[in-house]
């Protein structure tokens, strides 16, 4: 049974005396369910997140009893501060892949452990907000309950832009299919025959096609069972993050939306390589996968889904 | 000069509070205040920490800005899908009414982006506001409507390889009373023929103050306003005295390539014609 729900603006300082802006969601009744869910944006916008889903999230999560805070890191959102200016974004998504925003993240959990003292404490994070929710969780086992990671990028952005010039395993299924379709178009073989296709797109996609296949093969034939990532670009803050957390047998639950790249690279460098062969060890862990979900849950079907999965997860665990 | 700012609800009926951010500086050069007026959906996304720095460098420069989101956007209260053209004009309405009363201001200014130009176009009129900044109005609606279409039609061949969907298949989904989704909002029909109909020369006409029209340009400033732009001028009442101001920035409304939390020249060209204006 859904309640209404009450929002209250505050603001918590971080380590540098800012006051950081940020919004608590709860039920207007008195609730039983005294659990209490942090939701750590990827900076890129605001505490909301792209599409406001995350504010949707909030409201939807606090209907059914769940407290939320969402807060703008400083240089974000309404909060004061600044990060960088006029940088390319790859380096602001860099920057908070290194943890640029977990000290405010370790602000706001203090703020909430002292001001909601019986709660039950989990960590949201969406993106480059589960970052933030793993490196200031790991400094805070004791306090959290568990963490739910959407979407969560295991491969660091480089100092340049050659990720970002291959073709992401999603773009490639899309692109894939969308020629499939046009192989019954006359019109499309008249264009393939005149010279006025995409080439360029065509052999991309094939070529990034070969290397995923070659990779799966791999994957499979050679018995290597790494203890740790070796993927070269593997976010190894994320992995210290998580190995702290995953010792100390806390819950995580990761979110995969099906049509998003970073699901693919989280796939093969992180869930086969590490979590599916050394199931005993991380049996903290769990997978959820989120069908026709993209990476910014933008249509309203993932975010029940998405709403849905929080709760369950934290009705388990 | 240091400002004081604060975040809060307001309300305007029952539960559907909107959500506002006031900037007040320590001492004001005039007896004005300024309502920045959003984007809508995306677009109020992308420019979001822009809109932010704005309001701090237009307080800090001595005088008050509130900002706000619309009901059904953003922290305000309520589904976007709910909300349209008119209650968007009232949430302005709304925001000039708690300017004036929590920031003791007697004047308003309105400064609208993109579609929150238009919206503040509308409210100007309508509450007989004489002082304007539209920054890059919406000068083709219809436009517009086709790039929300568009979108819909990308993500649907993006992500569920559906690349036969059609515009007209768009209207039949929306005319069917369902509401397409745009970049996680929930565009309706409502909306959109609200945008269709809604009549901007009319809204030129009426409107008799003082407007500053400013445009983004990447590389190499204009020698003159784009044709559109003067076509859309064209279309002021024969008493309005306006200013277009072509503003150089890497900012772009579809991507965000770069990081740029700062619009320093943006914010210098609006800090300038407030103080030649509005003293």
């Amino acid at each position: 049974m859904s309640v209404e729900v009450h929002k209250e603006v505050l603001r918590i300082a971080n380590r540098e005396g800012l006051p950081l802006c940020a919004i608590v969601t709860r039920p207007c009744q008195h609730s039983d369910c005294r659990r209490l869910i942090i939701s750590c944006q990827s900076g890129v916008v605001a505490k909301g997140e792209i599409g406001d889903h995350l504010r949707w999230v909030a409201d939807q999560l606090a209907e059914q009893g769940v407290t939320v805070i969402r807060f703008d890191q400083h240089g974000t959102g309404d909060s004061p501060g600044e990060i960088a200016r006029d940088i390319p974004i790859r380096l602001f998504f860099q920057k908070v892949q290194d943890g640029c925003f977990t000290d405010d993240t370790l602000s706001v959990i203090d703020w909430a452990v002292q001001h909601f003292p019986d709660y039950t404490v989990y960590l949201l994070g969406e993106c480059g907000g589960c970052i933030s929710a793993l490196t200031a969780g790991a400094k805070r086992v004791g306090k959290i309950q568990g963490f739910i990671l959407i979407a969560a990028p295991v491969l660091r952005f480089t100092d340049t832009a050659d990720r970002k010039q291959k073709m992401g395993s999603l773009d490639v299924r899309s692109t894939r299919k969308q020629y499939q379709q046009k192989l019954l178009s006359l019109g499309s073989w008249l264009r393939l025959l005149r010279g006025k296709s995409n080439f360029k797109l065509i052999f991309s996609c094939m070529l990034s096609q070969v290397l995923l296949f070659m990779k799966k093969i791999s994957l499979k034939i050679l018995p290597s069972s790494p203890s740790i990532p070796d993927h070269p670009s593997f976010n190894m803050l994320f992995w210290n993050s998580f190995q702290t957390i995953a010792d100390a047998k806390i819950n995580i639950c990761f979110l995969l939306p099906e049509l998003d790249n970073e699901t693919f690279e989280f796939k093969a460098e992180f869930q086969q390589k590490i979590l599916n062969r050394h199931k005993q060890k991380y049996a903290a862990c769990e997978v959820v996968f989120l069908p026709g979900t993209d990476h910014s849950i933008m249509f309203p079907d993932s975010r029940r889904l998405v709403v849905s999965s929080i709760l369950g997860f934290i009705k388990r665990k | 000069m240091p400002i004081s700012e604060l975040c809060f609800f307001f309300g305007t009926t029952g539960n559907q509070n909107i959500y506002g951010c006031s900037y007040e500086p320590e001492s004001r050069f005039a007896d004005s205040g300024i309502v920045i007026v959003p984007p809508v959906g995306n677009e109020r996304l992308r420019c979001f920490r822009e809109s932010v720095n704005l309001a701090r460098f237009i307080a800090e420069n001595g005088l008050p800005v509130l900002r706000f989101d619309y009901r059904g956007e953003g922290e305000s209260y309520g589904n976007f899908a709910d909300f349209d053209m008119k209650t968007r004009v009232d949430d302005i309405k709304s925001a000039v009414n708690e300017l004036r009363n929590r920031l003791d201001t007697s004047e308003v200014i309105l400064l609208g982006f993109r579609l929150g130009a238009l919206f503040a176009l509308k409210a100007a009129n309508e509450l007989n506001v004489k002082q304007l900044i539209l920054c890059e109005p919406i000068y083709h609606l219809e436009k517009l409507i086709k790039s929300y279409i568009r979108s819909y039609i990308i993500a649907q061949r993006d992500y569920y390889g559906n690349s036969s969907i059609k515009e007209v298949d768009i209207w039949r989904i929306l005319e069917d009373g369902k509401s397409i989704t745009v970049n996680g909002f929930q565009i309706t029909l409502q909306f959109l023929r609200q945008l269709q109909n809604f009549d901007v020369s009319a809204e030129l006409q009426l409107f008799n103050g003082n407007c500053l029209l400013i445009n983004f340009y990447k590389n190499r400033r204009p020698a003159a306003p784009a044709s559109q732009v003067l076509r859309w001028c064209g279309g002021f009442n024969e008493h309005a005295v306006y200013k277009v101001e072509p503003v150089k920035t890497r900012f772009s409304w579809t991507t965000k390539k770069i990081w740029t939390p700062v619009l320093s020249d943006l914010n210098d060209c609006v800090t300038q014609w407030i103080k030649a204006n509005v003293c």
